[in-house]
């Protein structure tokens, strides 16, 4: 299988504080790596650099074989993106911001049209859609945020925090989605503090501490790493490796 | 709990010198410095002024208690509309406040909102009042108490029209809230509540306007029947009996002419004026919680079931490719932000009082026949600089802050696949052909009582459109070379460093101009217009250059300068 996303030696100082330190990491389609870490370990700078927010200090970000310095559109056009705190405009509808989305990644104005009823059954969202971004809740905002990186099917999924704000039934559609986005043969980078989500849904999972990807593997692996028992979970992994 | 509120705010202001101490040393430098020339430029032109009108014995009353009139009308105006956008987002929009109206002290609110925009309007007394007090004090031997009690009474007026308009906030909601109850239908509503304050306020405008403006100049100063003086100042007085200002007028004016009892007497009425909205104020204090929670509220969507209300037949629809589509985003975010659009509608009423004066003037002119000639060439130089401080300070409020304000929005553009140089062009593109049309607006009303010949009038356009590009650019691009994610506050972000820096460029440029048109006006000299113009188109292609270099390397993130 061909490796969708490959990062080498990627680091990003933020001034003096080197933020991400010399990640190496690699996904492959059908594949799901999830980094789990304390705050300020480096997640989310890890998915701003690869969705093109920051610019690396040292290393590359390659998406289907392309490196994203210097084919920022094409590699751009590969990624949806997911981020932590789901801010649009507030006065644009969820509806317009998924025409938005869809004509900034080059969709054609009929298959906008036809796909964006089809999502909007996803969540549940017919009938809010035609509503101000500003008058939905923190857990529709990031429906409709799911929703928008998913609208163009892209290759490589980046999600920051994917399930923080939705109802136990959404966030279990959330989950059921982002696997079948995999099957079809995209892959997903997830940045978490929701352990369960990570043992769910991951192949792999990278703990990341100040910077440093610690160590990855699947969760088996993790607590073998860990010299942890067979019934041991991940938040027992995390704290014994953090 | 008003001492940690005020620690709070001592707190918020040394943050402020935390972080990046020297450009914020700098800031504060270059506004005393900008506040000091600008006091001591008001203080000289007001001393030219008051020994002018000294100088013709007829008129020198009749004229000063007129231009205190028209003057404090004018900086009330100012301090209420600013004081209303202000404290209506300041009251009901912020959700950093919910932690306050969730406490007992929750009515403490519009307390802190109006202290907080009584200390924002205090910039009109610092600049203007003072140095214009302090001229009578030169001219008119206004005395040092005397002049101290008429600082006072416009303390009193600030605090008078800040305090105004929260009650008139108050008051609206509450009966949007009565309406509501009466027919079973929810009318409150933000978007509700400022259009019906708009109303008040333009009609309050229409009322001041008809009260005290709009009349016949000659026949209130009788100028056409030199014998009878004494009359004219009363005439003037009881022209402005109604204007909230009046006591303050009269209090300086009465001081003036050594009348210090009557002084007094008008200072007390501005006093028991300001007690007396503070004490409505304090009153409506009671229904500011169940206004504020009835705004809090937004559609309520947990139903699966949900009639659609909206009757829009599609959604906007967006542009066939990435750079209509951004145009398009730019046109729809930027109509529908209330808060832009009234700071908008705020600068066009403001522009708007000056049009309204020279209808005035022209209208004067032409009823008596008045010799157009006598108008200076200065006035129009002057009329010159007014559309471009116009356009400077549109610029400053919408367009420099416009990349900033993209702080929680960035991700959508930025993790898109295009390239960053489409959103420059898009927002020039937005905001260009606005800017020239306003300037087309301003442009023509200014010359309307201007006798420039059809050349004259022709470089005057080609003048004032280069200006606008180039000031139009020029915010554009410092707003793009240097983005503050730090705050999307478009007041804050105007007051930055770079926003200092773009106030002073736009301004020494339009000078520029203004001082090649009087050259031109006065000696006929044309070719420093064309260099001018040459310069300008240049220097308008090395902005936008420098802008989309520094955009390609731009990160979204905090603390970047």
């Amino acid at each position: 299988m061909s490796a969708i996303l490959k990062i080498t030696n990627l680091t990003k100082y933020f001034n003096s504080i080197k933020a991400v330190n010399n990640i190496n990491l690699k996904i492959e389609e059908g594949g799901i790596f999830s980094i789990i870490g304390p705050n300020g370990s480096g997640k989310t700078t890890i998915i701003k650099s690869i969705a093109g927010l920051l610019r690396q200090d040292k290393g590359n970000i390659t998406i289907n074989g392309l490196d994203t310095t210097h084919h920022p559109i094409k590699t751009k056009s590969n990624i949806g993106y997911i981020p932590d705190k789901p801010e649009i405009w507030s006065s644009i509808t969820g509806e317009e911001f998924l025409y938005l989305m869809g004509s900034l990644y080059g969709m054609k104005k009929e298959t906008i049209q036809k796909n964006i009823p089809l999502s909007l059954k996803i969540f549940n969202l017919a009938g809010i859609e035609k509503n101000y971004y500003e008058d939905y809740s923190r857990g529709n905002k990031q429906k409709f945020t799911i929703l928008s990186a998913l609208l163009h099917q892209p290759k490589l999924l980046l999600v920051d925090e994917p399930i923080v704000g939705l109802d136990p039934v959404s966030a279990e559609i959330a989950q059921n989605k982002f696997l079948n986005f995999t099957k079809n043969g995209g892959a997903i980078l997830l940045a978490t503090h929701d352990l369960s989500v990570a043992t769910n849904i991951s192949k792999t999972i990278g703990v990341l501490s100040q910077g440093k990807l610690i160590t990855t593997g699947s969760f088996k692996e993790l607590k073998n790493k860990a010299k942890l028992s067979k019934n041991a979970k991940l938040k027992d992994v995390y704290k014994k490796l953090t | 709990m008003i001492k940690l509120l005020l620690r709070y705010q001592l707190q918020k202001i040394k943050k402020i010198f935390l972080s990046r101490k020297t450009a914020k040393l700098i800031v504060l430098a270059c506004f005393i410095a900008i506040f000091t020339g600008l006091g001591v430029a008001v203080y000289f032109f007001f001393v030219k002024g008051f020994s002018y009108i000294q100088s013709y014995p007829f008129f020198a009353q009749a004229v000063t208690l007129y231009s205190y009139e028209v003057y404090l009308l004018f900086i009330f105006l100012l301090i209420a509309i600013s004081s209303f956008i202000s404290s209506l987002f300041s009251l009901f929009k912020k959700e950093k406040n919910d932690w306050l109206l969730a406490t007992p002290s929750y009515k403490i609110l519009p307390g802190v909102v109006l202290v907080n925009a009584f200390f924002a309007s205090l910039w009109p007394l610092i600049i203007i009042v003072l140095p214009s007090l302090l001229a009578a004090h030169s001219v008119f031997g206004l005395k040092l108490i005397p002049l101290l009690v008429s600082l006072l009474s416009i303390v009193f007026l600030t605090i008078f029209a800040t305090s105004l308009m929260l009650l008139a906030i108050l008051i609206t909601g509450r009966m949007l809230q009565g309406l509501s109850s009466l027919i079973n239908k929810n009318f409150l509503n933000l978007k509700n509540l400022a259009i019906c304050l708009l109303i008040f306020v333009f009609f309050g405008g229409i009322l001041i306007w008809h009260q005290n403006f709009s009349i016949d100049l000659i026949s209130l100063f009788n100028a056409q029947d030199l014998q009878t003086s004494e009359s004219v100042v009363s005439r003037i007085s009881e022209n402005f009996t109604y204007s909230p200002t009046h006591p303050v007028a009269k209090a300086i004016f009465e001081f003036q002419a050594g009348n210090v009892i009557g002084g007094y007497y008008y200072t007390t009425i501005m006093f028991l004026m300001t007690i007396i909205v503070l004490s409505f104020l304090w009153l409506a204090t009671e229904w500011f919680l169940p206004i504020w929670q009835k705004l809090q509220e937004g559609l309520f969507t947990a139903r699966t079931k949900i009639k659609n209300k909206n009757t829009k037949k599609d959604s906007f629809i967006w542009g066939k490719n990435v750079s209509t589509t951004l145009l398009k985003k730019e046109f729809l975010v930027s109509s529908r932000n209330t808060r832009g659009l009234l700071w908008f509608g705020f600068l066009m009423f403001i522009w708007m009082i000056q049009v309204g004066v020279n209808l005035m003037l022209s209208k004067n002119i032409a009823k008596y026949s008045i010799n157009i000639d006598l108008f200076p060439i200065i006035a129009y130089i002057l009329q010159f600089l007014t559309g471009i401080f116009f356009i400077s300070a549109f610029v400053l409020r919408f367009v420099f802050p416009c990349f900033s304000m993209e702080k929680d929005t960035s991700w959508i553009l930025s993790s898109s696949p295009m390239k960053k140089s489409k959103i420059f062009w898009s927002k020039l593109l937005f905001y260009l052909p606005l800017f020239l049309t306003i300037g087309i607006l301003i442009g023509y009303t200014n010359l309307l009582i201007l006798n420039l010949s059809l050349t004259a009038s022709v470089i005057t356009f080609i003048l004032f459109f280069s200006t606008i590009i180039f000031i139009v650019v020029l915010g554009l691009s410092l707003g793009a070379i240097f983005p503050n994610f730090e705050t999307d506050d478009p007041s804050v972000l105007s007051t930055s460093l770079p926003g200092i820096g773009f106030t002073i460029g736009s301004l020494s440029y339009g000078s520029i101009g203004a001082w090649l048109l009087f050259q031109n006006l006065t000696a006929n000299i044309f070719w420093p217009i064309c260099l001018f113009l040459i310069l300008s188109f240049i220097g308008t292609i090395w902005l936008i250059y420098i802008a989309l270099y520094f955009l390609k390397h731009m990160e979204f993130i905090k603390n970047k300068f």
